[in-house]
């Protein structure tokens, strides 16, 4: 469901699938799993990512405060017009720095 | 051939699940037959049918077909198979029990199955046509499978498009994992009951947990700056957002979502 890859310097968190209340606290363990061992540059790609919930919603906004918290940055990108819908639905997608692509993202870091 | 309600059978190509039907079971005086993936079913008619769900078959539509409205199916679920629960339902089972199988529940369903009453009927889904009805334990991994079966009769029965992929999906789901999170608290021992009516260009949806309710004028606007940060509160903001009406019971265990094409 979310796969992790490392490319200069920037930890890329994939989700497949589905981010809801079924699976968030996976994302959430993977991610904080990365801060403590010393990552401080985190890009979450929807790109593959048909659909979030508020409960997946809500644990991005705990992860980009424990990011931001730690010193490090978080960006989000690939997101489709569902998900984009729901960012502004909430006005998270203030809250947020969200590219359209994951080149994008990383060049933004 | 008539139905012989004695009779058991149980399809799963597990041995150790076969086993563990058998030996609670055959004290109960009922006759056992294992099914293990194969496509010829006994002639025999079985009372109730016990079908893993762990199996890459679980050929629920096929002992459907087979022995039509006569058997009784009882899925069997564990936490691998959880998430197949709900299709299975939808496709013709009546009751469910988790595996490892607890003696005294299997005896209360045999029991009652052998009383003609078919099971625990509360669990059953099903009703009119254009009627969903799913009663489920409150377990977070149940929301997907939940979603997916109102969202599809929805477009089958009411409406297709966003409002259906989109709304509804988001609607419904908020409402599942508010009644499993907050008013069963994740208890699975408590049930989540939802009814959906679908019709031409409407669609109905009712959530009932069985929680002691909330007030839902006390949640806070989450879009506002100062509770923007906040990881929660977002859930009824999105339902009320995507919907053309909503309604709580008095008691605020209960809620009940509109949306037209």
């Amino acid at each position: 469901m979310f796969s992790i890859t490392e490319m200069n310097g920037i930890t890329i968190v994939e989700v497949g699938g589905e981010l809801i209340v079924g699976n968030r606290q996976e994302l959430k363990d993977t991610v904080l799993g990365r801060l403590d061992a010393g990552d401080r540059r985190f890009l979450i790609d929807f790109s593959s990512s048909s659909y979030i919930d508020s409960s997946g919603l809500g644990v991005l906004v705990s992860l980009s405060k424990k990011i931001r918290e730690s010193g490090g940055a978080l960006r989000l990108a690939g997101l489709n017009e569902d998900l984009r819908t729901l960012f502004e639905l909430t006005k998270l997608d203030t809250l947020f720095q969200i590219a359209d692509t994951r080149a994008r993202a990383m060049g933004e870091f | 051939m008539s139905v012989s309600s004695g009779f058991a059978l149980i399809c799963s190509s597990r041995a150790e699940v076969a086993e563990s039907l058998i030996r609670e079971l055959e004290p109960l005086a009922a006759r056992c037959e294992v099914a293990s993936g194969r496509s010829e079913w006994p002639a025999e008619v079985p009372g109730v049918a016990f079908i893993d769900l762990a199996d890459a078959s679980q050929p629920v539509r096929e002992v459907r077909l087979a022995y039509g409205r006569r058997t009784e199916l009882v899925a069997i679920v564990d936490n691998e198979s959880v998430e197949r629960l709900i299709p299975a339902l939808a496709a013709g089972c009546g009751d469910y029990l988790f595996y490892p199988i607890n003696p005294d529940e299997l005896g209360l369903q045999w029991r009652k199955h052998l009383a003609g009453e078919g099971g625990t009927g509360a669990r059953r889904p099903g009703g009119l046509a254009g009627h969903l009805q799913f009663e489920f334990p409150s377990r977070v991994q149940f929301v997907r499978e939940v979603v997916a079966e109102v969202v599809e009769a929805c477009e089958r029965l009411a409406f297709s498009g966003s409002r259906a992929t989109l709304n509804l999906r988001v609607a419904v789901g908020e409402a599942l994992s508010n009644a499993i999170l907050y008013g069963n608290q994740e208890d699975p021992e408590k049930l989540v009951r939802v009814v959906a009516a679908l019709s031409a260009g409407s669609a109905r949806v009712t959530v009932t947990d069985q929680g002691q309710g909330f007030d839902p004028q006390a949640i806070l606007d989450p879009t506002r700056p100062e509770n923007r940060e906040r990881s929660q509160g977002r859930g009824l903001f999105l339902l009320r957002s995507l919907t053309d009406e909503v309604s709580f019971n008095e008691r605020g265990n209960s809620i009940t979502l509109t949306l037209r094409e």
